[in-house]
């Protein structure tokens, strides 16, 4: 890889993938609006563009969840990815804000979890029903 | 993947669920991604089991 960046002579070699998910429904099913899950995916934007040098979001994708634990109910969800190229010494030194972000974002949406990618791991922070 | 997964656990106060395939970046990378999506309906107990991705146009 720093054998390219030399070919190309590239100011940057970002070789870590970040992926976030913004959801559209919260655990429940019930659809955040549009509006709301823009506004969610403009935010992470901005983080990820100051703390982490830039992002790009994709269109929405279309998902479906079988509930096992409510009768194998059908959740249906309009989730928006976002890739952001880094690397593990910026995320190390973003953590805070990154983690701030993702609790926010998973506690005003009322989520059951957000899920999050760093190149191929696969990480969840969940947040418990209230009253648990 | 990272170095050491278990560290960005840690650091982000998640959990380390498992590994995703190595899907790559841009739109065709993310729509693979899109089955490993995490936002579960309910805790511990929903499971993806179909999605299709939209492009524009």
């Amino acid at each position: 890889m720093a054998e390219l960046a030399e070919l190309f002579q590239a100011a940057r070699n970002e070789a870590t993938l970040l992926v976030l998910f913004i959801p559209s429904a919260d655990r429940e099913g019930n659809p955040l609006g549009k509006k709301e899950q823009k506004r969610w995916v403009r935010k992470a934007l901005k983080l990820l563009g100051r703390r982490l040098r830039g992002a790009t979001a994709f269109p929405r994708g279309w998902g479906v969840w079988r509930d096992d634990a409510q009768a194998s109910r059908l959740v249906w969800d309009r989730p928006v990815l976002i890739q952001c190229f880094t690397n593990e010494e910026s995320l190390r030194q973003q953590g805070g804000p990154l983690r701030e972000f993702l609790v926010e974002i998973g506690t005003e949406t009322n989520q059951g979890a957000v899920g999050f990618v760093i190149d191929r791991s696969f990480y969840e922070i969940g947040f418990p029903l209230e009253g648990e | 993947m990272p170095k050491n997964p278990q560290e960005f656990a840690d650091l982000l106060g998640a959990t380390l669920v498992g590994e995703v395939p190595d899907v790559g970046g841009g739109p065709f990378g993310m729509a693979r991604l899109v089955p490993s999506f995490c936002f579960r309906a309910q805790k511990g107990g929903a499971r993806l089991v179909q999605t299709t991705l939209e492009l524009p146009g």
